[in-house]
């Protein structure tokens, strides 16, 4: 653990967050979205992210020590996340953490963002014990992991394809409804009847603990082609039968994953854990199986720097000034998550 | 007392840039937290080598409570150009932008040793930096061209009776001397010259390319 309030900051895809943690409690979380930014790109565009982050970073900062009511120099270290993302914009973040840390002689954490995701959950007020599945849904990621120790989760599976948020954020695309499309779709679906259309269930059967999202996509495409005129509530279910077969699986798998590895809990991670029907689903299904369920706060679930700071109780010390040559790397490593 | 490190032109350069601060403040025994402010050349550049920089300036600024001031990089190349010059020539700092093309500005080395701009940082092709050199312009001054930039596009600068000393001279390279003297002469906000938009800016502008 690491002893007293710590700085903790999130850039690696298209949110600039900063947050103070002490412990397992969040005296500060400031998020600045570049959504409005990237929608008229229709995706996030890395070059402007990075240009973004620049401009943005040292404000978040500032605001996130304001709300801790707590100085720089009370920060007993800093924590950034160091892969994996985009290599632009996780710079930024890894050179502003470097400078800090170096200036105030502090330790740096060189965090995984997937880790981050991870131990959203352990900041939630009831905490999780070890070992739980956990399940990362987000724009740029999906994965099922056994975690025995929060400091080295085991990946039990991950997509082949697109992540989940991609696929529903192209599918949102397709049926006009902007980027980011998970709010707008998921808010469409609640109109329309999940059941309506029979779309492909990617790597589908028992102990399949891989994604695909490809092929329902595709599926959407080719509906969205032969129907372009189709009503306000066909649009409606059909939102509502992709969702759902998206959902599905991940709901599916985690569970599936808990029972097979006779573990007692899940955890929910990642920007499409904010999905409520996701939530329901793996709810639902939990509570037949005897399970429990971690779902971090939807503002947890997105980018953020509190998950950082999180995984950083989790993540080895870096000494002053050891960290000098420390870099940002856009891969995971080979197995999933650096630790 | 001033320590000058020059990093090198490999992508990776600018990932250094930290501990390169560190070694300096320890090569004249001084500790970062002495310094009075930050100054940071703003470019233009490459994107990824200038945001690191400014990253690590803001940082640096912001955890001392110290000011930070920019300094263009191009016109910290031209302070160092002007040196071998006489008043009335024209000297133009260019960098690699790659893509063929150049980061580079025009001066004219004022009376007094300084620099009138005449052509404010752009990115441009060799061709067409080449055909803002006039015989208008230059009049019977000389017109010096340094930077990798300039080496890169030798022989299209010097049909235009550009001269580019050789590349093994010192004045290829931006100093961090030059840039402090342009901190107190031409300081500028500590934010980024791109000189480039992003390439999605560029198609959404081109009809037919952007997104729809």
């Amino acid at each position: 653990m690491i002893e007293g309030p710590f700085l903790a900051i999130e850039t690696s895809c298209d949110e600039t967050a900063a947050a103070v943690i002490r412990d397992r409690e969040i005296l500060s979380s400031i998020v600045a979205s570049q959504a409005d930014i990237h929608t008229r790109y229709g995706g996030v565009v890395p070059e402007i992210a990075a240009r973004h982050h620049l401009g943005t970073v040292n404000v978040v900062i500032a605001q996130a020590l304001d709300e801790a009511g707590l100085k720089m120099s009370e920060m007993t270290a800093f924590a950034v996340t160091q892969r994996p993302g985009l290599i632009g914009a996780l710079l930024i973040g890894v050179s502003t953490a470097k400078a800090l840390a170096y200036v105030h002689r502090r330790p740096l954490y060189c965090v995984d963002h997937l880790l981050g995701h991870i131990c959203a959950s352990w900041l939630a007020p009831t905490l999780l014990e070890t070992p739980f599945v956990s399940l990362i849904a987000s724009g740029g990621h999906t994965r099922l992991d056994l975690v025995t120790d929060l400091a080295t989760p085991t990946m039990l599976g991950s997509t082949i394809d697109d992540a989940a948020g991609e696929a529903i954020d192209k599918g949102a695309r397709l049926l006009g409804l902007g980027y980011p499309g998970g709010p707008a779709l998921e808010a469409l679906a609640a109109m329309g009847d999940p059941k309506a259309h029979a779309f492909p269930i990617g790597l589908g059967g028992k102990r399949i603990r891989n994604f695909s999202f490809a092929g329902v996509k595709t599926s959407l495409l080719y509906v969205v082609r032969a129907e372009p005129d189709m009503s306000d509530q066909r649009r409606a279910d059909i939102a509502a039968s992709y969702q759902e077969a998206i959902v599905g699986p991940l709901a599916a798998r985690v569970l599936d994953a808990a029972r097979e590895h006779r573990v007692s809990a899940v955890s929910l991670g990642g920007g499409v854990a904010a999905n409520g029907r996701l939530r329901e689903l793996v709810t639902e299904g939990a509570a037949r199986s005897g399970l429990r369920v971690a779902m971090p706060p939807r503002d947890l679930c997105t980018d953020n720097a509190a998950m950082i700071g999180a995984a950083a109780h989790f993540t080895p010390r870096i000494e002053w000034p050891d960290y000098l040559h420390t870099d940002a790397v856009p891969t995971a490593p080979p197995g999933g998550i650096a630790a | 007392m001033l320590v000058d490190l020059q990093l090198g032109h490999d992508s990776a350069a600018g990932r250094r840039v930290l501990d390169a601060i560190h070694h300096a403040c320890e090569a004249i025994g001084v500790a970062i937290n002495d310094m009075s402010r930050i100054v940071v050349g703003v470019g233009p550049g490459g994107f990824t080598g200038l945001r690191i920089g400014l990253a690590t300036a803001h940082a640096l600024g912001q955890a001392l409570a110290r000011p930070v001031i920019g300094v263009c990089s191009l016109e910290g190349l031209a302070v160092g150009i002007a040196r071998t010059a006489v008043p009335g020539d024209i000297v133009i700092p260019a960098h690699d932008a790659r893509r063929k093309e150049l980061f580079a500005a025009i001066y004219r080395v004022r009376a007094d040793g300084g620099l009138q701009e005449l052509l404010a940082p752009v990115a441009i092709s060799g061709v067409a930096l080449a055909a803002r050199i006039t015989p208008d312009l230059a009049g019977t001054y000389r017109v010096i061209a340094a930077g990798r930039g300039a080496c890169v596009e030798r022989e299209v600068l010097a049909r235009a009776r550009v001269w580019i000393p050789s590349e093994s001279s010192g004045v290829h390279a931006l100093s961090a001397g030059d840039l402090l003297q342009l901190a107190g002469s031409s300081p500028r906000p500590p934010d980024p010259l791109y000189a480039r938009a992003p390439d999605a800016e560029l198609q959404l502008r081109t009809p037919g390319t952007g997104n729809s």
